[in-house]
């Protein structure tokens, strides 16, 4: 009886940590990351809005709008079948999600490791700042 | 007898639990929180780079230098003595540590939120931008 209740309420307070998490940008951020895992380019390129703008961490513009974010995306998915992104942490603030994501491009090789800020607006992902990027 | 085993057990698990931590950074980001916290105001300006820069994210700048630091913290610390923040969330990549902080200012208020990424250089805090305030 006693080992029930301690998984009741564990499987309550994992309740409680995810429904924080799960504000509106966390949905449609988690959203991208499912689709980037799945290879799949038009779900991935419905998270984000027309004219999503991807800036690097000099605050140099890597990519503007949705037709240049397809483009290379399309590339990434078609060249990298092993493509796959984990998430390490997560910071979720209103409009604001900050991703500590580890990239696997091949099997076997090491994980890349990426922080990124996203901004959603209107449901959709209209900034994303590479706030780190492999050295 | 047993109370000290028990302390000795748990002094065991988190020297262990830390090693494993990649150090030198993490230990900046405990401190800087720490010092706060004590509103002391040497040992949180100890942690700082001479020439530290503070910014608005992206690129608008706050202020720069120790000196400007210690005049507006140490001012604050000394008019905020309930003053009190803890981490919601942390982030941390090679030099980086991203912070998602509540603050409260005076006992029983609100918290506030901030998200401040701090960038270390020679293992002294660099840069600060604030990314959420």
């Amino acid at each position: 009886m006693k080992k029930l209740i301690i998984i009741v309420l564990t499987i309550v307070s994992c309740m409680t940590v995810t429904a924080q998490e799960q504000n509106e940008a966390a949905l449609v951020v988690e959203a991208q990351i499912t689709a980037y895992n799945a290879g799949n380019l038009e779900a991935f390129a419905a998270t984000y809005s027309d004219d999503v703008v991807f800036y690097e961490p000099s605050m140099q513009k890597s990519i503007q709008g949705k037709a240049q974010l397809k483009e290379l995306f399309g590339n990434l998915f078609k060249n990298n079948p092993d493509l796959h992104c984990f998430i390490d942490q997560r910071i979720v603030s209103g409009d604001t999600v900050i991703d500590h994501e580890k990239v696997q491009i091949r099997k076997g090789q090491p994980l890349l490791e990426f922080v990124a800020m996203y901004k959603v607006k209107e449901g959709k992902i209209a900034e994303v700042y590479f706030l780190k990027r492999p050295n | 007898m047993k109370k000290f085993i028990f302390i000795l057990f748990i002094l065991g698990s988190s020297t262990s639990l830390f090693a494993q931590e990649p150090a030198a950074i993490n230990i900046i980001a405990q401190k800087q929180m720490q010092t706060y916290n004590q509103r002391d105001i040497d040992a949180y300006s100890a942690l700082f780079s001479e020439d530290v820069k503070v910014y608005d994210f992206p690129r608008t700048l706050r202020y720069k230098g120790k000196d400007k630091l210690i005049e507006r913290y140490g001012k604050f610390f000394k008019d905020t003595p309930e003053l009190y923040s803890f981490i919601e969330k942390r982030i941390v990549s090679g030099n980086t540590i991203i912070d998602q902080e509540k603050v409260i200012y005076k006992k029983g208020g609100t918290p506030k939120e901030f998200i401040v990424m701090y960038v270390v250089k020679d293992q002294k805090i660099a840069e600060v931008y604030y990314l959420k305030r």
